[in-house]
């Protein structure tokens, strides 16, 4: 055996969570890596201390004045295989874990049991799904398959799970407890223990435009595929679709049957948002090719005639809709602003009665087209090639008030971030500059790269990323219940107070820009040291639940306070 | 000289009368056009929706009181648009056909031109736009389609092009300039059948191709490959139907 074979038999073997098996709770906020570490092994971080004074293992004191921050990372002592929650009734409550054998094991298999209450509550074992991480396109977009049958683990492999609880909608109030057995050859090697805390209180929609861009699915004869796809979207929290290619626009006939079967399966899906119907964009870059541009006549007409049809369908069905009329249109410097200006003008001044968006990427495309849309889409914006946009970036506060005073227009965001924190607290935070939507890159491209599912027939497998959208969505559920209770109860109240100072104190420890976020912004939120972060609660829950948690307690205070 | 000047004069006057006539004209028929698209009906139509648009909130305040106001002019018939286009380009089916427009945002494998699509079924080869004069057919670009290395097929094709009922053909028409051991494939694809297969010559040449419609075919796409060595320069390129009656 050589050394370093050794070394790790020695740690394996010291762990205090079995002889011969790893099994421990991860963050799932971390994609997978053999270095993870037990969620409950995070360092506690002092942001900005005056002074840190450390007693080394030789006995010498080294004082350090005013460091940037200072780690500390203890002894374990929680329990590594405890997953705790929380959720109210009718959510999804994820945790991951990893499972590492000393040895090679023989027809492993993971199963979930069900969670037991006070008073004989149960939540049956079939919602509490396990699923193991299997590659894809890497990192989050790799994705969660079913267990299958069981399976081999060579000696010191490692592999990924996700469980997803899915809280039934009439779970009674209360602490469950539940096990996720491993087993090998049918004996029990090991288990997660699951404590669920399900809250008393009622989460609902967030009053924003939440979607992704969509495909028509391929052979879908009977509609069954776009059905379950629309009900997987929904039950990750979306609140409306944004189609995008391979539907049928009325170009050269006058069938708008299909539109009419999406809106229908929309509204059985249950999706109380506007529809993004993206489709219209192709109408200026590709599919009125032989009619001219769009200054000619009878490219006029001929738009006009396709839109109105269209328009009617959607009438039919009663849902709100928007038409997406460009794409990206800085991607052609400042040729392409001109199209967007013209483009935008006359279908504000010929198509008054269909409500308008683009999608939209660089700062002078936004402000020629904004006066004349309903909504003005955009991601973070880029210079174009000729540079005519000298680097203005648009997720920002600063863009946002001048967009809206200026123009008047309502805003939403397109590919600005998938995940948790783009879909969560950020766009909370940006909702409070007028933002209404956000429509994100995409279901499922012919699974290709950029898919946030896989996708086969109506089987749909998520990526984390994916995953990680609902989190964010159920982050924003919780911020605007509390802001909701605020907003109707007594301002007197010790309760209301304590509400409105958490929601301020989180609004102002978000970045008012997404650069500083993204990329080499290189900031995270909550950020070392945030003011509502209890470093006790991060290691039982994690970051981002922690600080739902702190939303969650006040959210309980103040409707407890409220029927006083 | 005072014959001259006079008759300067009076042609002056008359330019400037067809051109007072010709906006008169172009007026008149934006505004015939303007009643035929807005019948009362369609105006009332609208204002309800505008209305439905902000209690959905897709609309600001703002923004309906902009649109409301367009609405009541043109209930009042005072409306004028901006917009609204009452004249045509001379016909040809082929957008951009000068490669004036580029995208300089796209890869060298790939279209570089708007309203063309692009794509490469392997060998080594480059698209770019060419603005060296000798290179330039008219305009200040031409399109280059160059192999670098080994020979395989690099195309750029028109999107789906809208069959004119009755037309018994489509005729294309371009200008060309080669170099180097080039072979150009020209080919009408889906609902239309058509080819030229030919090596470019080193002059500007016009070339000619006729694609003769698939029957109950409503689109039919034409592809410029390059499945040769050396460069194909091309500009310049137009189509028009063979008889027929246009969509209007």
């Amino acid at each position: 055996m050589n050394r370093i074979m050794m070394v790790l038999c020695i740690l394996i073997a010291s762990t205090a969570f079995g002889a011969e098996i790893e099994l421990f709770v991860t963050d799932y906020g971390e994609n997978p890596t053999t270095e993870q570490k037990p969620l409950i092994d995070q360092p506690v971080v002092f942001a900005r201390p005056q002074e840190v004074t450390v007693k080394t293992a030789d006995g010498k004191t080294i004082t350090i004045q005013s460091p940037i921050s200072a780690g500390i990372r203890r002894e374990l002592t929680g329990n590594v295989r405890e997953a705790k929650l929380f959720a109210a009734a009718g959510e999804y409550e994820p945790f991951s874990f990893l499972l590492r054998p000393a040895e090679a094991l023989s027809d492993v298999f993971i199963a979930a049991g069900e969670l037991k209450g006070r008073g004989g509550a149960l939540i049956p074992a079939a919602n509490t799904m396990v699923r193991s991480v299997e590659g894809f396109h890497g990192g989050g977009r790799d994705i969660l398959t079913p267990l299958g049958r069981p399976w081999n683990m060579s000696a010191h492999s490692t592999e990924f799970f996700w469980c997803t609880v899915k809280v039934p909608g009439d779970a009674e109030r209360g602490s469950y407890r539940g096990e996720v057995i491993v087993t090998a050859g049918g004996k029990s090697l090991g288990a997660i223990n699951i404590v669920l805390d399900v809250l008393p209180i009622r989460l609902t929609d967030p009053p924003f435009g939440l979607g992704l861009n969509y495909s028509k699915p391929d052979d879908d004869k009977d509609g069954s595929i776009l059905a379950a796809h629309l009900r997987d979207m929904r039950e990750h929290g979306m609140t409306c679709v944004a189609p995008l290619y391979n539907w049928h626009q009325p170009v050269h006939d006058n069938d708008t049957s299909e539109l009419g079967a999406l809106l229908e399966a929309y509204k059985k899906a249950g999706f109380p948002g506007t529809l993004y119907w993206s489709p219209p964009m192709d109408l200026q870059l590709t599919d009125l090719a032989g009619y001219g541009d769009e200054t000619s006549r009878r490219w006029q007409q001929k738009y006009i005639q396709v839109m109105r049809l269209m328009h009617e369908e959607v009438r039919k069905h009663g849902v709100p809709t928007l038409f997406s009329i460009g794409d990206e249109l800085t991607n052609k410097g400042m040729e392409g602003v001109q199209i967007a200006a013209r483009l935008a003008k006359f279908v504000w001044e010929e198509l008054p009665e269909i409500a308008t968006t683009s999608d939209m990427n660089g700062y002078m495309e936004v402000m020629a087209m904004a006066p004349y849309l309903n909504v003005a889409t955009f991601n973070n914006g880029w210079d174009g090639a000729d540079h005519h946009n000298r680097d203005r970036r648009l997720l920002n506060r600063a863009f946002l008030e001048e967009l809206r005073s200026k123009t008047g227009v309502i805003p939403w965001f397109v590919n600005a971030g998938s995940g948790r924190l783009p879909f969560g607290f950020f766009f909370w935070k940006m909702s409070k500059y007028g933002v209404k939507g956000k429509v994100e890159w995409y279901y499922s491209l012919r699974n290709e790269q950029g898919s946030l599912v896989r996708t086969q027939g109506d089987a749909v497998c998520p990526t984390l990323d994916y995953e990680r959208c609902r989190e964010g969505i159920d982050d924003l559920k919780y911020l605007c219940k509390l802001e909701s209770l605020v907003a109707e109860a007594d301002p007197g109240l010790p309760e209301v107070r304590n509400a409105r100072d958490l929601l301020k104190v989180i609004a102002d420890g978000i970045a008012d820009d997404w650069t500083l976020y993204e990329g080499k912004g290189g900031l995270r939120f909550p950020d070392d040291g945030f003011a509502r972060l209890d470093p006790e609660k991060v290691n039982s829950f994690g970051r981002l639940n922690a600080l739902r948690l702190e939303l969650a307690d006040a959210i309980v205070a103040l409707e407890a306070a409220l029927r006083k | 000289m005072r014959v001259k000047c006079t008759a300067s004069l009076v042609l002056l006057g008359l330019l400037t009368l067809g051109a007072a006539f010709a906006g008169a004209q172009k007026e008149g028929d934006k505004a015939a056009l303007a009643t035929k698209l807005w019948p009362p009906a369609r105006v009332q139509e609208a204002v309800k929706a505008v209305e439905e648009q902000r209690r959905s909130g897709l609309l600001s305040d703002k923004s309906y009181e902009k649109k409301m106001a367009m609405l009541k002019a043109r209930l009042s018939g005072t409306y004028v648009s901006e917009s609204l286009s009452v004249m045509d380009p001379p016909l040809n089916f082929i957008q951009n056909g000068g490669f004036e427009k580029v995208n300089r945002n796209s890869d060298k494998n790939r279209s570089r031109w708007l309203w063309w699509g692009g794509w490469s079924w392997g060998g080594d080869y480059e698209n770019l736009w060419e603005d060296r004069p000798p290179f330039v057919h008219s305009g200040q670009f031409s399109a280059r389609i160059r192999c670098t290395g080994v020979t395989g097929r690099i195309g750029i094709n028109t999107p789906p092009l809208p069959a004119i009922p009755g037309a018994t053909g489509y005729k294309l028409t371009f200008w060309a300039k080669g170099e180097g051991d080039n072979l150009l494939f020209v080919n009408f694809e889906e609902g239309a059948g058509g080819v030229l297969r030919e090596k470019i010559g080193d002059a500007w040449k016009q070339y000619t191709v006729t694609g003769k419609p698939v029957e109950a075919k409503k689109t039919y796409q034409v592809y410029f490959y390059s499945v040769g060595a050396g460069t194909i320069w091309l500009d310049d390129v137009e189509l028009v139907p063979v008889g027929g009656k246009l969509d209007e």
